[in-house]
């Protein structure tokens, strides 16, 4: 672990990455995943109160407590926690400066989570030639249906990767499938980069 | 495939999903799916030991997802992944059909011994469930042997009071039935006289054949499609309606050469027991016949005695006539000895009378035996 992930403010860096097994690369790809998630927190959470949409409000709490936590941002789990259970409990309106605390916790957090992307960004953004892209997608395919775990752990490492221009948008597509385990539209994405029909 | 459990992982979170995968993908095949109904339609190809299952998804929730989940697949294990860690919200996990509850944010150790432990109690649900069912089994089995062995039990008590071949072909058909099978049946009787009998209505003139050929088999088992002949020694038995379960084809066959073993001994005794009355009969017979000539003889023997007694004493009585002429004996003399002669051949011939009366009472005794050797 370097000075920059031991000084991450609203994150306890080390205690996920020894959930994730010490898997930083995988860390590295939940927590952009998060940062992707929840980048819009800051008007969605004043719109949902504004609109008084309680269940939905709710909602976005509930799944921000439980994310929040597995990745121990623990000040933004908490937030999240008390504004459901709030509402849970039928306390509406939910004072403005329980949901605010989720914002502080956000922006607390938010800093950190760019400082750990731009390192990511920095070691692992490697560009791959047309080849080694071929080699990793047919490595790839058939550990999808084999083994989905070997198959995301070789996506993790890929995901981050710049390709040849020709391959950006279907891979940019594939990306965003995989990443959502849309596994179907990703195997189609993956089969047409590599030239075959989806059936293949 | 693997040989590993399989698990399904299913959450709305990729990130979620990504977590939980990397803690159990060392010890579990790994499927996903990231909606309750994506979850439904996998269920059948993923074929998964367990189900993770995350709460609060859009549209369908995990309670939902586990109600309808339970429906098809009630002995799959179930267990929720939520941040809800209030006691309703874990009510209703289990009334939904959970084994367990996990909260976030997940502890790798205790996911994973979660994980482990429901599926050793599920594996040994299973495991119980199968010792269940053998145990179930063989209670019906021994069950179902008692009453079988019970018909057999049923025939030896009532083969007691078999008295004849015939009796008793009809009494190890009617034994047969209770197998729930239609048989015919034949047995040899004194002098191999065949007798037959039917468990319902009458022999066919096939079948008759075919048992009377049964001789001409080499094994005393033939079984052709749903019928089979048995033979055993003396007794032939031809099944019609065989059931369909081979096990119970082999029990039927046993129990029924252990019916056939039975008849046969019996009918052994009764063809020994009649064998032993014929001689007697035949013995009774010949001495009455020889009784009979025997008296006879007395009788003519005895008639002819009294023939010639009364032929000695005519002839005495002549010659003392005859000699009364030259004694000289006075008129009252002559009177005297005539009275007591004649009196003396009364009391003989009175005798020789009564000899003919026995005679006559031994006669009634040899009609007597006669009529009852004729009639026995």
């Amino acid at each position: 672990m370097d000075d920059t992930q031991k000084s991450t403010p609203g994150l306890d860096y080390a205690q996920a990455l020894n959930r994730l097994g010490g898997n930083t690369v995988l860390l590295q790809a939940v927590l952009a995943s998060f940062v992707e998630t929840y980048q819009s927190l800051p008007q969605q959470l004043p719109h949902l109160a504004a609109q008084q949409d309680w269940e939905a409000l709710r909602v976005l709490c509930h799944t921000l407590k439980g994310s929040a936590a597995n990745i121990s941002a623990t000040r933004l789990s908490r937030a999240g926690a008390e504004v459901e259970a709030l509402i849970k409990q039928g306390q509406v309106p939910v004072p403005e400066f329980m949901w605010r605390e989720c914002l502080a916790a956000w922006s607390e957090l938010e800093p950190s989570l760019n400082k750990l992307m731009t390192v990511v960004e920095t070691d692992e953004g490697k560009e791959l030639t047309a080849t080694e892209l071929m080699v990793r997608l047919v490595k790839l395919l058939p550990l999808i249906e084999t083994d989905l775990a070997a198959a995301d752990s070789a996506f993790i490492e890929l995901r981050t990767a710049r390709v040849p221009e020709r391959f950006q948008a279907n891979f940019s597509m594939f990306i965003k499938q995989f990443d959502a385990f849309d596994l179907k539209g990703a195997k189609v994405s993956l089969n047409r980069m590599l030239g075959r029909d989806s059936n293949e | 495939m693997s040989d590993k459990p399989g698990l399904l992982l299913v959450d709305d979170s990729p990130n979620e999903i990504r977590i939980l995968m990397e803690i159990l993908k060392d010890s579990y095949r790994l499927t996903v799916a990231t909606s309750g109904e994506q979850a439904l339609e996998m269920l059948d190809a993923a074929t998964p030991d367990l189900v993770l299952l995350d709460v609060v998804m859009e549209p369908m929730d995990g309670y939902q997802t586990c109600s309808l989940l339970k429906q098809k697949h009630p002995n799959l294990p179930v267990i929720f992944v939520s941040a809800n860690t209030e006691t309703d919200e874990i009510l209703k996990g289990f009334s939904a059909g959970g084994q367990d509850y996990i909260t976030k944010p997940f502890d790798p150790e205790i996911l994973r011994s979660k994980v482990k432990l429901t599926l050793s109690q599920v594996m040994q649900q299973q495991k119980l469930g199968q010792e269940k069912q053998q145990a179930t089994a063989m209670v019906m089995a021994a069950m179902s042997s008692a009453a079988d062995i019970s018909v057999i039990v049923n025939f030896l008590r009532a083969s007691t009071k078999l008295r004849d071949a015939q009796a008793l072909v009809q009494g190890i058909c009617e034994a047969s039935r209770n197998y729930g099978v239609q048989v015919c049946s034949r047995i040899l009787g004194v002098n191999e006289a065949p007798f037959y009998a039917a468990s319902q209505g009458l022999v066919q003139p096939l079948e008759q054949v075919l048992m009377d050929r049964t001789a001409e088999l080499e094994c005393r088992i033939l079984e052709k499609g749903n019928r089979l002949i048995l033979r055993y020694e003396s007794v032939v038995m031809l099944v019609k309606n065989l059931p369909e379960r081979p096990e119970r084809v082999g029990e039927l066959r046993d129990y029924l050469l252990i019916l056939m073993e039975a008849a046969h001994d019996l009918n052994m005794r009764v063809k020994s027991d009649t064998s032993i009355a014929e001689q007697r009969m035949a013995m009774m017979l010949e001495t009455v016949t020889e009784s009979r000539t025997t008296l006879h003889e007395i009788e003519a023997f005895q008639r002819g005695y009294k023939q010639k007694n009364m032929q000695i004493m005519n002839d005495l009585m002549m010659d003392i006539e005859t000699g009364f002429l030259s004694m000289g004996l006075s008129e009252d003399q002559e009177q005297w000895i005539t009275r007591v002669i004649t009196s003396k051949l009364d009391e003989s011939v009175a005798h020789l009378e009564s000899g003919l009366k026995v005679d006559e009472k031994l006669n009634r005794i040899i009609e007597q035996l006669d009529y009852m050797a004729k009639t026995f």
